[in-house]
């Protein structure tokens, strides 16, 4: 039997972060484009209008909710996390713990290397 | 001039996105624009620098719209126009029409055998209101539905054509008539109900006559119907080429 691979370290990247986001309160999608800038330094830029496939995405999966609601005279989408979103969240970091922590092994040697 | 993002709506449609998200999707990105060319500004860009660097930086139309067209299931009527355009909207008539037939017959059922003096004039109007309805409006309405849908999500699919031939032949078979006798020298009254537009020839009905009918009023129907159609798409397809 073929063993599951991993075709894309990115993939589930985009969601896990939002998810983590909108925890803490609910954004609209700019500001989650800039709150993931911010919080990686830059390293991780979401494409500023490809941020809405992934929002409506999880949105229809039940994972996120959202409310169209009027701040300083703007009207926006604002996006937030349901308790479907929280669970998504916490196997998404689990996989994702797992991976780096893998590749974190790799990086040491710390199983297979043989001392020189 | 165009609102931002107007093809990436078209593109949209065209590829079966349900209206509803894709006009979502397209104000979303519109207010992102906003926001993104106000931060360019503020960062010291003229008002059509930071426009245009706002849009470079959002991706083009056409990356916007397959972007969301990979990963959005495409809507009930462009998955499945056979059921949305052709065995939904006769169910529908067929519905309507048993429902109407259902309820005047449990309004008259009960009181028409105490009318000695005839049917009073509220209800002969009444009838007369919901035959005229359900025999002429109920079809074109259902139509008028299914032109709206289409033309509304851009489907050009053979089952547009085949639900509005449907449509006609159904509602043009359909005629809602009601003969309502009053109690008379000790029996009780009755009320008659068709719903199939009998054309009655020396005290007969006539059926060569009445396929002749129901096939002028289908044609009749189609005829309207396949005109609006072909004109409404003509002019959206002519407004965003």
């Amino acid at each position: 039997m073929a063993r599951d691979t991993n075709p894309n370290f990115m993939a589930g990247v985009p969601e896990l972060m939002i998810l983590r986001l909108l925890q803490d309160r609910e954004m609209y999608g700019y500001e989650i484009v800039q709150a993931i800038r911010a919080e990686t330094g830059d390293v991780v830029s979401l494409g500023e209008g490809i941020v809405y496939t992934v929002l409506h995405a999880l949105e229809r999966d039940g994972a996120l909710k959202s409310r169209r609601k009027t701040v300083e005279g703007r009207s926006r989408i604002y996006y937030a996390v349901t308790a479907a979103g929280l669970r998504r969240y916490r196997e998404l970091a689990q996989n994702w713990t797992t991976l780096a922590g893998a590749i974190q092994s790799v990086m040491k040697g710390s199983r297979h290397a043989t001392a020189i | 001039m165009p609102q931002p993002f107007e093809s990436v709506r078209e593109q949209l449609l065209r590829a079966g996105i349900a209206p509803h998200l894709a006009r979502r999707y397209v104000v979303e990105l519109r207010e992102h624009l906003a926001d993104v060319t106000a931060r360019e500004r503020g960062a010291g860009l003229d008002p059509a620098a930071a426009g245009l660097r706002a849009r470079t930086l959002l991706g083009t139309d056409a990356q916007l719209a397959q972007a969301m067209i990979d990963s959005t299931p495409r809507s009930l009527a462009a998955r499945a126009p056979w059921a949305v355009f052709a065995i939904v909207p006769v169910l529908m008539l067929l519905a309507v029409v048993w429902a109407v037939a259902t309820a005047m017959m449990h309004l008259l059922a009960p009181v028409h055998s105490s009318w000695p003096g005839g049917v009073p004039n509220t209800y002969n109007n009444l009838i007369t209101t919901v035959s005229f309805v359900a025999s002429y409006l109920l079809g074109p309405a259902i139509a008028g539905g299914c032109i709206a849908l289409a033309v509304r999500q851009r489907l050009s699919s053979r089952w547009v054509w085949t639900g509005l031939v449907l449509i006609a032949l159904f509602s043009a078979a359909l005629g809602f008539h009601m003969n309502i006798l009053p109690p008379r020298g000790g029996h009780p009254g009755s009320a008659m109900f068709s719903v199939i537009p009998g054309v009655i020839v020396a005290g007969r009905v006539n059926a060569a006559a009445t396929l002749g009918v129901i096939a002028l009023r289908a044609a009749v129907l189609f005829a309207i119907a396949a005109l609006a159609y072909r004109a409404l798409r003509s002019r959206l397809l002519s407004g965003h080429t």
